[in-house]
This record gives C-alpha cells, structure tokens and sequence, in this order.
C-alpha cells in the first residue's frame, strides 16, 4: 500500500491501535500484509542506519519548528519595528530545502514516499522480488546522480551569495548531497538485506 | 545524433511572447534562420518555461541554452561589475543609458560577461522604474518615510528604500498584488508597462516618477555556441541581435505610452519629482559603501556619469 | 524518441513501484543526457522548484493541521457538528459530511481528515449501529472538502504549477461555495442511504448543550479564522498566516486545551516534516520533468490533439474531466497536480475557462481520485482506520462517488459557483 501524506510513520503507531486493527474488527490481510516476511537481515547495519535517519528528522524538526518563528519575527519586525528582517524570507527557503531533502532521505529509509505498487505486490514472488530490486536500484541510481550533480553544484556555487543572506550558495546545493549520500546508504543497505533472501519480504515492504 | 541538432538555438525569455522583448526575440529568431540559410535555427522559449533567471543563466552559460535576454539586475551575484547597473540614479535619463550601453562602457560589461561565458550582443530596454504605492504622491524622500515599499532580492535596493527612511520588504512578485491591496505593504517600485500588466495600478494608484533605477537587459549568446559559428554567421547573428535591440527600444517606447495612457484613463495619479537631486543625495551612503565593498569600480561608475 | 524515453522511463518505475518523484527524476535526467544537455541543469531544476517562496504555506498548513490533529481540536470539532446536525435520520452520516467541513476548512490535507476524523467517528458509529462500509464510505468522500475548502496546500501547489500568476487567496475564496456544495451533494447521499439501510438518528442534545460544544471549540475553530481573516484583512500574506496558524494551534492545543503533551508535539514536528518533505520533493522532481515537457512542447502538442478531437468546450471539458479522473485512479493528487496543470491549464484557458475555477475543479477531480481504487491514500487510510478491505468500502461507493461527480459537474459547468465568492469580496 501507498502511504499518502500525514500517515503515520512507523515509529509512531496512531494511538495503541496496531496496524490493521480497524474499529471494525482485526481483518487478516492488512494485520499481517505479508506471509513471507524476515527480519531484516545485518541487524547491527540496520539499526545503525535507523539511528542515523532519526538523526535526520530531528535536524529536520527542528528547522520546521525554526521556520515557524521565523516567519512570527518576520511579522513582528515589518509591524512593531517597521523595519523588516530582509534576510528571513531568504533563510526560510534554505531551510525548506534543508527540510524537503533530509526529510527525503528519512523516506527512503522509511520507504514512505508515495508509489505505485500494487501492480508489483500482486505479483509472484519471483517477478515481485526483480520489481523490487528494480525500483531499489533505480533509487540508488537516482541518489548516485544527485551525489554527484549536488557535488558539483557545490564546487560551482561557492562564490555566489544568497542575496540578502550572505552565505554562499553551496549551503542550498549540500542539502542535494546530503539527501544523495543518505538515500544511497540507506538504499545500499536494503538492497544487500534483499540479497540474502531474495524473494522474502523485509518488514517494510 | 541528438534530435535537438546543435543548430537549434534555445533561446529564454521571462515575459509573454506579445511582450515587446518576445516580440523582439522571435524576430531575432526568425531573422538568424533566414540570414544563416537555416545554418542556425532558433527557437525562443516564452514564459520562462525554462526555469527562472538565475538558473537560465546558469543554463546558458553551460550551454544547455544558447542564448536569452537577462536583465542585469538578477546578473549581479555572477558579474559583479554589473551590480553597478543596479545603482539607484546611475543613469541620468533612459537615454543616457542607451548611450553608455552602446559605447566604449557598454563594451567593458561586455567583456565581463564574455569571461563569464555570455557574449552580450546587444542591449535591450527596461524602461525605468519609478516608486508606486497606496498613500500619496512621493514628491520628497520625506514621503517614503516609514513605508513598506517591496524590492527585489538585492542588498542594493533594499539599502535605497532604507537610505530614503522607507522599510523595504522583499517578497515573492506573485503576492505583491495580493499585499498591496490589502495593506501589507504600502508601495513597490516598477516600469509603466509591468505596473500596468500585473494590475497593480489598480490598487496602488500613485505613481511616482523617480525613475531611480534605470536597469538594462542584455540578448546574450553562450560562448559555447557563438564559437560554433563561422566567422560570416557571427556577423549574421550580431546583426540581427542589433536590429532586433532596435526593435525592442521602439516597441518599448510604444508599449510605455500605451501603459501610461491605460493606467491615467484608469485613475492612477501620475505625478513628476520636482527634486529628484534631492533622492539622488540621499543615495551618498549605498555609493559610499558599494564603492567600499568594490574600489576597483569607482572609475566605472565616474565614467558613466561622464557621459552626457 | 526523446519523448518516448521521458514517459518510457517515468512508466518503468512507476510499474516497479519506485517512489513517484524519483521515476520522474530518473526519467528528466534521462533525457538530458539523451539530449546532451548537462545533467546539472535537472538538479538545479529539482532546488529551484523546492525553493519557491508561496511553496513555504505548505508545510504551515500541514504543521497546523498536524497540532489540531494530535492536541484536541478534531475531536471537539466532531462533537460541534453531532451537536448541531446530528438529529437527522442517520445523523451520524451528516455529521461526519459536517465535520470535514470544520475541519477540513482548516487542516487543508484530505488524508489528514480522514485519519482524525475517521479515527475519532468511525468507533462511534459502529457503537450506535452503523455498517462499516457506510462509515468509511462517508468518511473517505467527505474528506475532499479539505482539499476544496480553504486552506488547502494542494491550491498552493496548483498557484505554482500554474506558474505563478494566480492568486493564492482568490484561490481559497474560490473554493468555498463548492466544497460546501459537493458536502450538501454528500449529505444528501449519506442521508438517502442512511433511509434505506434504516440507520437511527441521534436525538438532538438541547441549545444549551450545542451552545456548549460551540464554545468550547471556539479556540479551536479561531484557527482557520486566522489563517483565512489573516490574509483577507491584509494584516499577513499567505505565507505568514499558515505560520501564524500553526504558532495559534500550538498555543491553543498546549495552553488552552492542555493536550499537547511532549509525545503529541513531537508526533506533530514528525508528521509534518514528513509530509513536507514528501511533497515538496515531489514538487522539485516534477519541476526538472516539466522543463522537459516544455522542451519537447507537449503543452502545445496536446491541445492541438484535443481541439482536432473537439471545437466545443462543453466536450473539451468533459474530456478533460474524465482524462482526469482516470489518471487520478492511478495516481496521487500532488504529483498529477504538478505534472497535468502545466499541460492542461492552457487547453482549458484556450476555451475560455478561468484558470481559478480550473484549478478548484482540478483540486474536486484529483480529490475523488484519492478515493478510487487502485491507488487512493483515503480510500486506503479510511479502509485501514474501519477495519475493511478495498473490495468491500467500494462496492457501496457508489452513491457517494455520484454525489461528488454532480458536485464536480456543476463547477465545471457553472463558473458562478467557484468564481462568484471572490469577485464579490475583492471587488
Ligand atoms: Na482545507
Ligand atoms: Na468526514
């Protein structure tokens, strides 16, 4: 299943109901999606990397929470001060970026971005697991690019300025890095898991 | 084998295609297909479907596009030396700056944007912008104080609203229309045909000729793609580039007095700046400190306010 | 062929079940290397459409919609609505078509309604009776009215899809007649199934108590006056009022209420981050995908197709509507919202239509997709929360999708509907 915006996430259950407990009863299919399922293999590899995207989200939370009152002390300024702070609205696009590709590389982890994928999960396992391999690896080539293009975006942006910011314009282009190199760790990682039992089902499939 | 052929220029443009520079730009485009015997095929790119100014730069510097018209304020973080254009009151008169562009100075800008990798061909209008806003006519810098006037995203234009005593706001140009009529801020500052174009006479109807900045846009080709060319297609380019300037300055004109006379018949106040030295003095300290952060500009600017 | 490599490779990886917003990222950098443009310019492409400032309401929105979500306003608002219209027969129905309206009214995301208010009426309405089917049914294809009614942070994605020049405010104001429309057409088919399966009505609790429950969600219901009263009195742009929404929701769920706790907020901070993050990635890769589109000229291409099918709008609008709703079967709303706006928005201007009363009819269409299988993250959000499977909630559907298809018809067809609120506000 898909899981649309504001569902949520695995580390926060909506309240003492477990998944596919519905208020209608306990229906088989959505409390145990998956017969085939194994616990992730390289466990040690596995909570590291769930470490590292908790890490990622609380950077994240914090610049959300930030960009709030910011935006109040932007208003605040232009009001009370009658002299507007011209680097806010600058800076709060920094951090969106900041926020859209940490965030990015939380969901890839937490495989949470929205997808089609009821055309592979109705498949046989064989064909199931080739699409699921796939689509892994399309992410990693996907991250792989952004890497690289992010790098080099850095090397040719360190002498811009944001205007009204100061900073170099790099700052924008590192959150592309961060969001290749994180995404490919974490993409790397689960396509090794798969490796071990290919047409076995991880937990968060 | 590519299907878009290295012959099939790229060209962006931000404005509408009936706008004088689409205009403009489809007849440069049109003019290097028939003068290059279809050596060289442009097509123009409307509307900035191709990314926003900063990015088409970027774009065209690398040639992924082969050439534009950028307006020189936005071009400030990658040439410096064209921060000068974005000097309030560095130009005398919409004129003088047609004259300085299309001499020795106009050359030098060149040359910079040439080590950038844009070959500047010919230099487009942008007519000058005045303040406009909700209150009153601006006749005295006094008459800025205390408003919230928006700007651009530059430290230049927000040290010019700030030297003037006003509270400067940057803010995204789609909601300026919104803040305007509802109050959250009291003023911004445009040319006739944008002031009229995006409806804000409507809601702010005083406008106020102070005409402080005078910012002009370039038709630039990548270096890339101008190399590409023989020496006779160069030629061919750079003459439509010219003719095609001369045609956005005429449309310009034209378009400005019909944006003039549709505004005033819809009741925006126009009103002359007696004393414009007077706002010019009050630009002594965005000069002082611009010419501190770059010293080995201050000759450019003294020769621009050379030319009569 | 540069063409059939960008759709070739988006269509490969949405078969593969890749993430939408990498399969179109893949398929843009594809072919800027097919084309041998550099591949850089996809990557800028991707910051500069994050990098948008009307795109900074989004996470506003989602962050305020969150806090009421987790602090205590969804609830009170459910127990204003069952207090003010729950003595009609199958009360319980009307009352949930009622709460959307609150509540979508200020959360702005139709899944977040779904899931608070689905969670919060769906174990009252099996308690009093009610089938499964109905609640979640009624649940999933009222929550629309969070998308229609404003906020609604897919009208933002839809203002700078257009390409900027539309009005985020008209926008909103647009959206309020039809989505209390499509919530009368809703009301009126939970009310007519409601007969027929003999469900009872609530028996009305007195002024005192209705009075009562108004009060005490008053706090609660500020919220959207001060996200919409914000930018309509010109106090704040669009931006700062979703800010100032959130910073209001916050105080009112962590002081007034006092059921923020720690867990909730940071529940709230995670959700909304990522969500944030979900779209506005979507949001940068559909921007690189689109400078394709534009490259190749689809725009240009489709509408000559369309106009060579049809001369008359009244077709051409129907075309559009149900080229629409298929692909919203298929497909999540942001992502259509991104791609289809640039292609069809000019097909629909060209025949005359105004791009807001496009965009809110857009906003109704791809709505109804988010509750049609196969892929509809309400119908499944819904289904998940009730207990049932797919199969089961869509064979009762159907009354509901009818209503909202007669609601969608006539904003089609009736510009006053959409465009009637803000010229008679902003004039
Ligand atoms: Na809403
Ligand atoms: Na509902």
């Amino acid at each position: 299943m898909s899981a649309g915006p504001s569902v949520p996430g695995p580390e926060e259950p909506r309240a003492g109901r477990a998944p596919g407990e519905g208020v209608f009863g306990e229906i088989p299919e959505l409390a145990e999606p998956k017969p085939d399922v194994i616990a992730p293999p390289f466990p040690a590899l596995d909570r590291a990397m769930g470490a590292l995207a908790r890490v990622c989200m609380a950077v994240a939370g914090v610049q959300i929470v930030a960009l709030v009152l910011l935006m109040g002390w932007l208003v605040f300024g232009r009001y009370v001060l009658n002299d507007t702070p011209t680097w806010i609205e600058q800076l709060a696009i920094l951090l969106i970026a900041w926020i859209t590709f940490l965030g990015a590389a939380v969901g890839v982890r937490d495989e949470s971005h929205l997808s089609i994928d009821f055309i592979r999960e109705s498949l046989p396992p064989v064909p199931r697991a080739a699409l699921r391999v796939l689509a892994d690896v399309m992410v990693a080539v996907f991250c792989g690019l952004m890497t690289w293009q992010g790098w080099k975006l850095v090397g040719t942006n360190l002498a811009r300025e944001i205007p009204m910011l100061g900073l170099p314009e790099a700052w924008r282009y590192a959150a592309l890095v961060a969001f290749g190199a994180l995404g490919l760790l974490f993409v790397a990682l689960r396509l090794a898991q798969r490796a071990v039992a290919p047409t076995r089902s991880l937990p968060w499939d | 084998a590519s299907p878009l052929a290295a012959k099939d220029w790229r060209g962006w443009n931000i404005h509408p295609p009936t706008y004088p520079n689409g205009i403009a730009l489809d007849a440069f485009a049109e003019k290097v297909a028939e003068a290059t015997d279809g050596r060289v095929t442009p097509t123009v790119y409307h509307n900035a479907v191709l990314g926003d100014q900063p990015d088409a730069i970027e774009q065209t510097r690398n040639g992924a596009l082969d050439f534009g018209n950028f307006n020189m304020g936005p071009m400030g973080p990658i040439v410096p030396a064209t921060n000068i254009l974005s000097l309030p009151f560095i130009f005398s008169s919409v004129d003088q700056m047609h004259k300085v562009m299309d001499g020795e100075i106009g050359q030098r800008f060149s040359d910079a944007l040439a080590e950038q990798g844009l070959v500047a061909l010919s230099w487009f209008d942008s007519g000058a912008r005045s303040l406009y806003n909700t209150k009153k006519p601006v006749k005295t810098p006094a008459d800025v104080q205390g408003m919230k006037v928006r700007v651009m995203n530059n430290q230049l234009y927000v040290d010019m609203i700030g030297a003037l005593g006003g509270n400067a706001t940057p803010m995204a140009f789609g909601e300026v229309y919104q803040s305007l009529k509802t109050g959250v801020i009291d003023g911004a500052e445009n040319n006739y045909p944008s002031y009229e174009s995006t409806n804000h006479y409507e809601v702010a109807g005083y406008y106020s000729i102070t005409e402080h900045l005078i910012i002009p846009e370039c038709l630039c080709v990548s270096t890339a793609s101008w190399e590409a060319l023989s020496d006779e297609d160069k030629a061919a380019v750079k003459q439509a580039a010219v003719e095609a300037a001369a045609m956005q300055r005429e449309l310009w004109a034209e378009r400005e007095k019909t944006s003039l006379e549709k505004v005033k018949g819809a009741g925006a106040q126009i009103n002359e700046v007696e004393d414009k030295a007077a706002f010019q003095s009050a630009m002594d300290p965005v000069y002082a400190g611009f010419i501190e952060k770059n010293p080995e500009l201050k000759s450019w600017i003294d020769d621009i306010k050379a030319v009569k | 062929m540069g063409l059939t490599l960008l759709f070739g490779v988006f269509a490969l990886g949405l078969i593969a079940g890749a993430p939408v917003a990498f399969a179109l990222g893949l398929a843009a950098v594809a072919c800027f290397a097919y084309e041998g443009l550099p591949l850089f310019v996809a990557f800028q492409r991707m910051m500069s459409g994050v990098s948008t400032f009307s795109l900074l309401a989004i996470p506003f929105f989602i962050f305020s919609g969150e806090l009421m979500l987790h602090g205590g306003i969804a609830r009170r608002l459910v127990t204003l609505a069952a207090a003010a219209v729950g003595s009609v027969r199958g009360g319980l129905g009307t009352v949930n078509v009622a709460s959307s309206m609150l509540f979508g009214g200020i959360s702005g995301s139709a899944v977040a309604d779904t899931s608070a208010l689905g969670s919060i009426l769906m174990p009252v309405m099996k308690e009093k009776g009610y089938d499964a089917d109905y609640a979640v049914n009624v649940t999933v294809t009222s929550s629309i009215a969070g998308i229609v009614i404003p906020p609604s942070h897919n009208m933002i994605l839809f203002a700078v899809a257009a390409g900027g020049g539309i009005s985020v405010s008209n926008l909103f104001l647009a959206g309020v007649m039809p989505g209390i429309l499509m919530c009368l057409c809703l009301m009126a088919a939970a009310y007519w199934v409601a007969v027929r399966r003999g469900y009872p009505a609530e028996t009305f609790p007195g002024w005192r108590a209705l009075a009562l429950s108004f009060a005490d969600s008053l706090p609660g219901l500020m919220t959207a006056v001060i996200i919409v009263g914000g930018v309509l009195s010109g106090v704040l742009t669009v931006t700062e009022s979703g800010a100032f929404g959130a910073l209001y929701a916050l105080v009112v769920t962590g002081v007034v209420y006092r059921e923020l706790t720690w867990t909730a907020f940071r529940a709230a901070v995670v959700s909304a981050v990522r969500t944030t993050a979900l779209v506005m990635v979507l949001v940068g890769c559909a921007s690189a995908f689109a400078y394709m589109l534009a490259l190749y000229r689809v725009p240009e291409q489709l509408t000559d197709l369309l106009m060579g099918i049809s001369q008359n709008p009244i077709v051409i609008l129907l075309m559009l509507n149900l080229i629409l709703l298929a692909l919203g079967m298929v497909m999540d709303m942001a992502a259509l919202i991104l791609i289809c706006t640039p292609i069809f928005l000019p097909v629909a201007t060209g025949i005359g239509m105004d791009s807001i009363q496009f965009g809110i009819m857009m906003m109704m269409n791809l709505g109804l997709g988010l509750c049609t299988p196969p892929v509809g993250a309400c119908l499944f959000v819904g289904c998940v929360i009730g207990g049932i499977r797919i199969e089961q909630a869509v064979r009762t559907i159907f009354p509901f999708y009818v209503a909202v298809f007669a609601a969608l018809m006539l904003v089609t067809y009736v510009p006053a509907i959409s465009l009637g609120l803000p010229s008679l506000l902003l004039e």
